[in-house]
This record gives C-alpha cells, sequence and structure tokens, in this order.
C-alpha cells in the first residue's frame, strides 16, 4: 500500500501467497516509492518478504528501507537482524 | 491424499522403520557389550524421534509409553553402574509391546497391548530405583557428580562456533544476555540451512523461527541471501535465503530443542549448539565487537567456518518414493520394451538392408534393456531387514522353549523384489519356529544323542533368475512314515497307494496336518505350513524339503526374483500362443509312443524315467479348435507340481523369453487357469497358464 508520503507499508504478517501482489505493486510503483516500512502486529509468517526487501533494495539502493539498513531494526522473532551476504 | 494424511503416512513407514531398527539394535545389545554407549544412544535416537512423532499425531498411548522408556534409557546413560544386561528381556518385550501399540493407535482402536501393563509397570519400577540412587548421590557430598546434565549424542550436527558472529554480538545485546540468563538457563546458537525448492514443499523459514521464538527469545540472526540483483525476475517460489543462524536464550534442553525440528528435518539441515556456562562468560565479556561489515568483507571466512561439513565425505543421499510410482514406471518401461522389440522384429526392419538403421535399433535395443534393469533394479531390495526379523523371533523362540541353538545368518545383502519381502515374513516366521519347536530337540536329547549344540541358519543367494531361501536344521529330521500313518489316519492316503517320500513329506502342507504331539502358543496347531504353502504359491514360488531322519530338515523356498517379470517358455497349440512358467518346467521330449498307454481309451500315460505320468492334452483341456498334431509330431513338456509331475502335450515350443506379467483385469479374473497376459515382441499376446489350477484340475 502506497501512501501520499510515498511510503510503501507491508503488513508482517503477510501470507505467502500474497508476496506475488505485493511484488507486483511495487514494481507498478517503483519510480514513486521512496520508503518501505513493514508494519508489525503480528510476527512475520513468511520469511520470503525479507528476501523481496533485499532484491528491491539491490535494484534500487535510493529506496529506504528501514528494517534492512537499520541494523538493530527488530522483527518479531528475529533478534537483531543482520544480512550477510 | 491431503498434506496430513501425507504426512500420517510417512510417520508410519519411519515408525515402522524404526521400529525394526530397535529391534536390531537390541539384539546387538545383547551380544555385543564393547558398543554399549554407542547402541544406548541410538535406540535413544530412535524412541525419542518415535515420541515426538507419536505425540504430533495424538498416539498418546504410544506416546507414554516411549516417554518411559526413554527415560529409562537416559538412566542407564546416566548412571553407568546400573547393569542394562536385567533389562534386555524388558528392552526386547517393549519393542513388541511398541510395534503392537502402533497398530492399535493407526487402526484406532480401544485397549492396550497384552504386555503393556506388565512392561511399564517394570520400566517405572527400573526408574523409581534411579531416584532414590540420585537421592543417595546428592545426600553423600565426598561423591563425584555423575553428569552435570544429560547429553545424549544429538541427532543433529553441533553448529561450530561461529567467531565472526559472536564477535559482531554488540555491547547493548550483551548486556541483554547477561541480563536475560537470569530467566533463561540455556543460550544456544541454531544454524539452518536450506535448499531452494523449500517452499514448494509447503515450509518456510518462518515457521522454524516463530516455533524457536515460542521458547525462548531470539537475541540475534543472521541471514545469508542468494543473488537478489534483479527484481524484475524475483521469483517468490524460490527460496533464496540459504542459511539463517540464530542466537536463542531459553530453558529447554537440546533433546527438546530437536523436537521442535522433527518435523521440518526433511526441509532443513540444522545445526545446534548449547553454549556452556564458561562460553557465554566470555561471550557477555568479549571486548572487540566486530562491525557488520567486517563479516561482509570476510564473508568467504565467514562461509569457510559456518560450513566445514562441506569438505567431509560426500554424504550418500536418499528420496522416498511410493512403490505405486515405481510399479507405475516399470509398467511403461515394459510398454518401451515391447514397443521396441515390436519395431526390431517387424518385417520392414527386418528385411531392409539399411546398416545405419539397424545399428541404431540395436544401439536402442541395448539402451532400452539397460533402462529395462535399472527400474527393476529400483523395486529391489535387501532381504536383510526380513532376516533380522527371523532372528528377533529365534531368539523369543528360543527363550519361550528353554532350546539353547546357533542361529546361523548367510546372504542377507541378497536382493530381492519389494513386493515379495513382506509377503515372506509370515512363511519364514512359522519356518523358523517349527524348526526350533519341532525340528530341534532339547540340550538334553542333544546331550544323550552325542550332538553338538543345535544351529538354524537361515540363507538367502540368487540361482539363475530365481531367489532361494533356505531355512535348515540339524535336529530330528522328519519322520515320513508317522507322517504317512497320520495321514492314512486321517482318510488323506489310501493305505494301499505307494506313496513316494517326496509325496508323503508334502501332506505337512496339508490344512490341519500336524505332527505336534502337544499344542503350544508356538506351534502344533497345524496351521502353521499350510500358511506357508499358501504365501508361497501366491508368491509364484515353490518349496523343496530334503530332510533326514536323526539329522535334520531343510526347507528351500525357490521364488521368481520378480512377480513383474517371469521366465516364460512360449509353446504354441493350434494358433494359439501361451507361456509356461519356467520354474516349472523339468524337461520337454519328442515322445516315444510306444511308451504311452492309455486307461479305458480315455486318460493317458507315460513310463517317462521309471515314472508313469498323466498326459494332459491342453488343445482338449482348454477346448481350442484346430487339428490335433500327430502324436509323434507333437512336443511333451514334464512339469513338477508339488502333487507330482505330469506331461503338458503341446504342439511346439516356440521359445523361450523373459515376460512381463501383465493382469487380465477384474473381468477375467475368475479363470483360474490364466494368470496374466504378455505382449511378445512381435506384438502377440500370450496368456501365462497357472500350472497349480492345470494339475488341480486334473483329478488324476
Amino acid at each position: 500500500m502506497l501512501n501520499e508520503d510515498q511510503v510503501f507499508t507491508i503488513e508482517a504478517s503477510i501470507a505467502h501467497s500474497e508476496i506475488e501482489k505485493v511484488h507486483k505493486d511495487i514494481l507498478v510503483n517503483i519510480d514513486k516509492i521512496k520508503t518501505i516500512e513493514i508494519k508489525q502486529e503480528e510476527a512475520l509468517k513468511s520469511s520470503a518478504l525479507l528476501s523481496l526487501l533485499v532484491s528491491i533494495k539491490n535494484f534500487k539502493p535510493e529506496i529506504s528501507i528501514p528494517l534492512i539498513e537499520k541494523k538493530d531494526s527488530f522483527l518479531n522473532g528475529l533478534g537483531t537482524f543482520s544480512i550477510i551476504k | 491424499m491431503d498434506k496430513k494424511e501425507k504426512l500420517l503416512q510417512i510417520f508410519i513407514e519411519e515408525a515402522h522403520e524404526i521400529i525394526e531398527d530397535l529391534d536390531r539394535l537390541t539384539m546387538e545389545l545383547e551380544e555385543d557389550e564393547g558398543n554399549v554407549s554407542v547402541l544406548v544412544n541410538d535406540i535413544f535416537r530412535g524412541v525419542h524421534t518415535l515420541k515426538g512423532s507419536a505425540n504430533s499425531f495424538g498416539y498418546e498411548r504410544l506416546g507414554e509409553y516411549v516417554h518411559y522408556w526413554e527415560d529409562l534409557l537416559v538412566m542407564f546413560r546416566d548412571f553407568p553402574p546400573l547393569s542394562f544386561k536385567s533389562s534386555i528381556d524388558l528392552f526386547f518385550d517393549s519393542v513388541s509391546v511398541i510395534r503392537e501399540m502402533l497398530d492399535i493407535e493407526i487402526n484406532k482402536t480401544q485397549g492396550y497391548p497384552e504386555i503393556y501393563e506388565q512392561t511399564l509397570s517394570q520400566i517405572k519400577q527400573k526408574l523409581d530405583k534411579q531416584e532414590n540412587l540420585e537421592q543417595e548421590v546428592s545426600l553423600n557430598e565426598n561423591n563425584v557428580q555423575i553428569k552435570e546434565e544429560v547429553h545424549f549424542d544429538l541427532t543433529y550436527k553441533v553448529a561450530p562456533i561461529n567467531d565472526l558472529e559472536i564477535q559482531s554480538i554488540t555491547h547493548e545485546e550483551k548486556e541483554e544476555l547477561s541480563k536475560s540468563l537470569e530467566i533463561y538457563s540455556s543460550f544456544y546458537n541454531v544454524v539452518l540451512t536450506f535448499d531452494d525448492d523449500l517452499y514448494f514443499r509447503g515450509h518456510n523459514q518462518q515457521i522454524s523461527i516463530n516455533l524457536l521464538s515460542d521458547i525462548g527469545t531470539v537475541l540475534k540472526s543472521y541471514w545469508s541471501f542468494e543473488a537478489l540483483d534483479t527484481l524484475d525476475e524475483y521469483n517468490n517460489e524460490h527460496n533464496y535465503i540459504k542459511y539463517i543462524s540464530l542466537y536463542l536464550m531459553t530453558n529447554e534442553t537440546p533433546v527438546d530443542m530437536e523436537e521442535i525440528f522433527e518435523f521440518s528435518a526433511d526441509d532443513h539441515e540444522v545445526k545446534i549448539r548449547k553454549f556452556s556456562s564458561d562460553e557465554v562468560s566470555d561471550i557477555c565479556s568479549i571486548k572487540k565487537e566486530v562491525k557488520e561489515q567486517d563479516i561482509l568483507e570476510e564473508k568467504n571466512n565467514l562461509i569457510e567456518i559456518s560450513t566445514p561439513q562441506k569438505s567431509e565425505v560426500k554424504k550418500q543421499s536418499f528420496i522416498r518414493i511410493e512403490s505405486n510410482k515405481i510399479d507405475e514406471l516399470f509398467n511403461s518401461v515394459g510398454e518401451m520394451v515391447i514397443a521396441q522389440s515390436y519395431i526390431e522384429n517387424s518385417e520392414v526392419i527386418q528385411e531392409s538392408n539399411n546398416v545405419s538403421l539397424k545399428k541404431n535399433i540395436n544401439s536402442l535395443s541395448k539402451s532400452t534393456k539397460r533402462v529395462q534393469d535399472q527400474v527393476m533394479s529400483l523395486r529391489m531390495v535387501a532381504i536383510k531387514d526380513t532376516f533380522l526379523k527371523m532372528k528377533r523371533i529365534a531368539r523369543d523362540v528360543s527363550k519361550k522353549t528353554g532350546k539353547e541353538f546357533d542361529f546361523i545368518i548367510r546372504g542377507e545383502e541378497t536382493e530381492i523384489d519389494k513386493t515379495m519381502v513382506d509377503a515372506l515374513s509370515d512363511p519364514l516366521l512359522h519356518l523358523i519356529r517349527n524348526a526350533i519347536d519341532h525340528g530341534l530337540e532339547s540340550s538334553q536329547e542333544r546331550a544323550a544323542l552325542g550332538k553338538n549344540i543345535g544351529t538354524v541358519t537361515l540363507e538367502a543367494y540368487h540361482r539363475g533368475n530365481n531367489v532361494v531361501i533356505e531355512i535348515s536344521d540339524n535336529g530330528k529330521g522328519i519322520d515320513s512314515s508317522a507322517i504317512l500313518e497320520k495321514a492314512i489316519s486321517r482318510g488323506l492316503v489310501n493305505p494301499a497307494h505307494h506313496l513316494e517320500e517326496s509325496e508323503i513329506i508334502n501332506f505337512i502342507f496339508d490344512p490341519g496336518f500336524s505332527m505336534a504331539k502337544e499344542i503350544s502358543d508356538i506351534s502344533g496347531r497345524g496351521v502353521g505350513l499350510d500358511v506357508v504353502k499358501n504365501s508361497i504359491d501366491k508368491l509364484k514360488g515353490k518349496i523343496d524339503i530334503k530332510t533326514t531322519l536323526g539329522e535334520g530338515s531343510s526347507f528351500k523356498i525357490i521364488l521368481p526374483l520378480t512377480l513383474a517379470i517371469i521366465d516364460g517358455m512360449i509353446i504354441s497349440i493350434s494358433d494359439e500362443i501361451f507361456i509356461l512358467p519356467t520354474l516349472s518346467v523339468v524337461e520337454s521330449f519328442s515322445p516315444d509312443m510306444s511308451q504311452v498307454s492309455s486307461v479305458q481309451g480315455k486318460e493317458e500315460f507315460i513310463n517317462f524315467r521309471g515314472d508313469v505320468l498323466p498326459i494332459v492334452h491342453l488343445n482338449r483341456y482348454l477346448d481350442i479348435d484346430g487339428d490335433e498334431k500327430k502324436d509323434q509330431d507333437s512336443v511333451f513338456i514334464c512339469m513338477e507340481h508339488e502333487r507330482g509331475k505330469f506331461i503338458l502335450r503341446v504342439d511346439a515350443i516356440l521359445g523361450r523369453q523373459q515376460v512381463v506379467v501383465k493382469s487380465m483385469g477384474k473381468f477375467l479374473n475368475f479363470v483360474k487357469e490364466i494368470v496374466g497376459g504378455a505382449i511378445l515382441g512381435d506384438g502377440k499376446i500370450a496368456l501365462i497358464l497357472n500350472i497349480e489350477q492345470l494339475r488341480d484340475r486334473l483329478d488324476i
């Protein structure tokens, strides 16, 4: 979901089957998106979402994805989430 | 079949495998004291896996039992002074209870196995003794602590210490770790590695992580992603996350940690390390903090550190395939072989002068045969597991009868068609029980006769296109005169008729025929050998018995290598083609009509090698139209049957060929004289004759 501030929000609890739809939404809006935020009320359901975020960051580094940039970002159950390529 | 049913099916198969392993390991435990700790550990793994799986499927009765047995195994591990020797019978009984309990749970029936309560009570008694011992240990200050903690070898590999990851734990995280250890007793590193197809199997990394979150707090996690450079080509179904390393604070034991991953064991590799209290202190006091960038820069080193197993010996991998899929593949390959043979034998190819074409067809023929052999080998399994079951049976019967003997197993690596393995269990069980109960004399009797310790030998080997399984003993042998007497008394034979020794011995396969003077729970009801014969008949095999009074007996079961292919003799009658299983063919010959005689001009007999054998005119018997060949132009085939030999009169023998047996379908099932059909190389269809039925219908 892209808001007026060009922030694309994704629910952390999004099901694996819905990630493809999110992927398409992001591709359509890729030039408008400035930030992708993960809204967390429940635990992450599918780790494929993390793959998608990393892919977006690699593809367009100027998009801000706090979860990835801030190394102390926290998702339920992941502890301090660190990426090693 | 939905996912749950599939999982249940996998569990049932694995549970049976585990139970067979428990039987084998317990037998090894009884025989080999040198490997006690390894064997107890292996048994523990099986029991532990069974416990977790049973509870997951709601099999509470089974789960409860194995839970106590698991505790008993822990006791033996932790209290070495306690001898397991006095419990070995309990181990065997427990395996029997588990096997029976599993069937009860699967069939959703009420109740418990007969010795459930008795064995459970014995287990609990032993555990109570352990508690007392523990109390004694704690009361005695001078006593050396026996064990700091339960530390069985884990099923999963131990994660190596990853210095780079540990050094990157921040000061804040260390503080959190220190504080958390007031709540949690343990600190673990769990390393998970995944393959590409993870999502296709309905799994995803988060399932494992969420399970871990439920039992503690993840302090830190490291994730390694595969190349994710092209967003356009990002595939939601492809797993890009290949490595996750989690640092977890929890109160769970390593054994409990393992349970979390039991049901996803096929979906990832798991390595677990529990940090000792000293290691945790070191982690909390590490001064150098490595930044994430350092890890990125040294990623090659990291990979090397985190995956040292890659340099180890290449692991043999297996996949589990439903047997009906193998059968379908086998049938398809059978069709391919027939089609290939049809092309090869077609007139166009036979008459062609195109050398290149013939060369290619020849090459195709070889490749097709090779594929057929390879697919055939997929159906073949070593008979080892069945033999091990028999070893257990022999042990139990030895205990019950009080007879001591050597049980010798040979050729357990001999391969046999998978479909035959299960069907062989019952016949072998009966023959082994009989060999021990009826065949072997008691120790006192043997001593009085000057005989050494008894032996029962179970042996398997390949002979031609057959598998032979031989059960022999060096006991009393079978008294044919006593059998004849019994057969006469039961009205099975006319006392005036002369019977060959082998024919007399074959009466033991008659339903209800028993030579046992007393009926025991082992044998003597006269149902065993009847079952044996029927089972072997169904497998299209036969049994030969050799016995010498006072020296012992040998039961030789001869089976085709597979039920899907038979070695057939192709014969013709008028224009019809039939196949005879060569296993039943003794020999073929051109008849000397002077040796043929008839009774009242109807039944014909031939004097063949000293035996007078009935002749069956197959064309008359099968009511086939057409002129019958002159006697001297026909071919006689001597067939073998346990009720004696007989002669089949046919027009010609066309050849011998291995044929893929095709079912006649349910509409022709009632034609008992035909066991199936086969498509020959030239595309013609031939019916396979049922020799047993032919002989039985002769009424001679």
